[in-house]
């Protein structure tokens, strides 16, 4: 991963008449060779900011360049592959046809479909008409039609929808694989632990509104440890004393508190001197679910 | 826009709605351009005369060929290239396809600029499929009853070619318009349709009553196309449908030009503008 920008938006929004606001005042960065996950609940804005992105959608304000020039431009298309909700194929044609249709538009050689098509395990249904895929297969066909450029930015959305467990596990292993190198994957997904098994940073969007953006770690926070006592309060207390032992919060009636977790025989101690008898102890790191929770939910959000 | 093009006739040699359209409309016009006529001379009904017969036959032999071929484009064939017009883009949107194509490398205006040349190619296409086994039938025909074997002329045989393609493709550029206003297919052929068949023969049949109407008919397509083909006689039996002289051939030409280049543009600013969902 380096530092150049492959993507670039500044207070991007989109707005549909005077009440909605699909996007607002968005801004992304998405660097170059990185696995940047577009995450969101149903309805986020997540869609609306990818079709803007691939020149489908002209924002109401705001500006993107991707890979160095506007949304939409041949320039900028000639090096993207996108998968987006909602695209299709030409249910008369076979997939391979339907692959060597977009092949023709996008100006590559047709000798790269039986490489795509091998590549999302498609090779050998290719030749039958695309009306009789699956929903699985028809999501494959459309990460190969993606990969046909060979593209610097790939932008996935949802890439996992209709899969199996098996089909999204190989589906995941694939934009891991995919994502090395030099190219950059933004992956928009609702589905947390693909998230958080695949991308290297993270944007999360909350009606329409960036609400954090940074690395997996980065929003789980720091690391803490669990606590169980028979005397939360007592605890509470004792632990307030200690230095570098962050809030303390509680949990299921457990008490979760930052610090570092080398620290667990030393605060144990302490609380035993203290007469609270603890009853477990171990490490404790915030899912990105909770993480993720606190943040889009109402009472946890927050504002950039 | 080559590429564009090229990507397009992929999809239409394999679309099988075409090839239907296709078929209809040649199993159409040979019918009702040659079958029906040549039984008619064959069998004529009771009261009808010599001079009806004479004028039967002179448009199914080689010398009425071309007239009696383009006598069916601007109703008939005009019917079928408002379809065509309208699946070529507006099945785009009901697949779901447009988003797929916008995102591949040519701009949205390259796009249509492949489907309209495309669709020229499908309008030559509805020609050929007609005027080639035409001049079979009038070939056979015209040997069978002993009758002149009088080809037309190269150069009108082109004349009415390009007349035929003007017809055809302003109707399929309007079809294609209706397929981008409306974003699918099934009311952009439903409109088109109406219009063609029905507008327009109601606006023809108060065209005498009313002047403002009759000046209105002078700037409609399928008026036009009508007075276009007229202008090749014999029109087979009796009038046929949609064949009447409103305006001359150039003023007909110039009329059906201007609304096959607006269709084209309007096409194109909305493609441009409008959001891609």
């Amino acid at each position: 991963m380096t530092d150049t920008l492959v993507l670039e938006t500044e207070h991007l929004t989109k707005r549909y008449g005077p009440q909605l606001i699909a996007v607002h005042d968005l801004d992304l960065r998405v660097r170059r060779g990185e696995v940047y996950g577009f995450l969101g609940p149903n309805g986020a804005g997540k869609t609306t900011t990818l079709r803007m992105l691939l020149g489908l959608i002209a924002p109401t304000s705001g500006t993107a360049s991707i890979l160095g020039s506007a949304p939409g431009s041949p320039e900028a298309l000639a090096h993207i592959g996108a998968l987006v909700e909602g695209f299709g194929f030409y249910p008369y044609l076979s997939g391979r046809r339907n692959l060597q249709v977009v092949a023709r538009y996008a100006g590559v050689p047709a000798a790269r479909v039986d490489g795509a098509l091998d590549q999302v395990g498609l090779a050998a249904r290719g030749g039958d008409a695309f009306k009789g895929y699956s929903l699985g297969m028809k999501q494959r066909l459309g990460l190969a039609a993606a990969l046909l450029k060979d593209p610097a930015l790939l932008i996935l959305d949802e890439p996992t929808n209709g899969l199996d467990p098996e089909g999204m596990a190989d589906m995941r292993a694939l934009i891991r694989q995919l994502g090395r190198g030099e190219r950059s994957v933004v992956l928009s997904s609702h589905l947390l632990g693909e998230v958080e098994q695949i991308c290297d940073r993270v944007g999360v969007i909350q009606k329409g509104r960036l609400v954090v953006e940074g690395t997996v770690a980065d929003l789980r926070g720091q690391a803490g440890l669990l606590v169980r006592t028979d005397s939360p309060a007592r605890a509470r207390e004792i632990l307030a004393t200690m230095a570098g032992v962050g809030p303390v919060a509680e949990v299921d009636g457990a008490l979760r508190l930052t610090a570092d977790p080398s620290r667990a025989a030393e605060i144990n101690r302490r609380l035993v001197e203290g007469g609270v008898a603890v009853s477990e102890l171990r490490p404790a790191e915030r899912s990105l679910e909770e993480a993720f929770l606190q943040l889009t939910q109402p009472e946890g959000g927050v504002a950039r | 826009m080559r590429a564009s093009f090229a990507a397009e006739m992929m999809k239409l040699r394999r679309r099988p709605a075409l090839w239907v359209l296709l078929g209809v409309w040649f199993l159409l016009a040979l019918a009702f351009g040659y079958l029906i006529p040549y039984a008619l001379y064959q069998n004529p009904p009771a009261g009808m005369g010599v001079p009806e017969q004479d004028q039967i036959l002179a448009s199914i032999v080689p010398g009425g060929w071309l007239g009696n071929v383009v006598s069916g484009f601007p109703l008939f064939g005009a019917a079928m290239l408002v379809i065509a017009g309208a699946l070529v883009v507006g099945s785009e949107y009901g697949w779901s396809t447009m988003g797929t194509v916008m995102t591949q490398r040519p701009g949205r205006l390259q796009v249509l600029a492949g489907k309209l040349a495309a669709l020229a190619v499908v309008a030559v296409a509805f020609e050929v499929i007609v005027f080639a086994p035409g001049a079979l039938a009038s070939a056979i025909i015209g040997g069978a009853v002993d009758g002149p074997v009088d080809w037309p002329a190269v150069p009108e045989m082109l004349e009415v070619f390009a007349a035929g393609f003007l017809i055809f493709f302003t109707w399929a550029a309007l079809g294609a318009l209706l397929a981008v206003l409306f974003r699918g297919t099934s009311l952009p052929i439903g409109l088109g349709l109406v219009w063609l068949l029905v507008i327009e023969g109601l606006i023809a049949g108060f065209a005498g009553s009313l002047e403002v109407l009759e000046t209105i008919r002078q700037g409609l397509p399928g008026a036009n196309g009508g007075s276009l083909a007229a202008t090749y006689p014999p029109t087979g039996v009796a009038e046929t449908p949609g064949v009447s002289a409103v305006t001359g051939p150039v003023h007909a030409a110039a009329v059906l030009a201007l609304w096959a280049m607006g269709a084209m543009a309007v096409s194109a600013y909305f493609l441009r503008r409008r959001d891609v969902t």
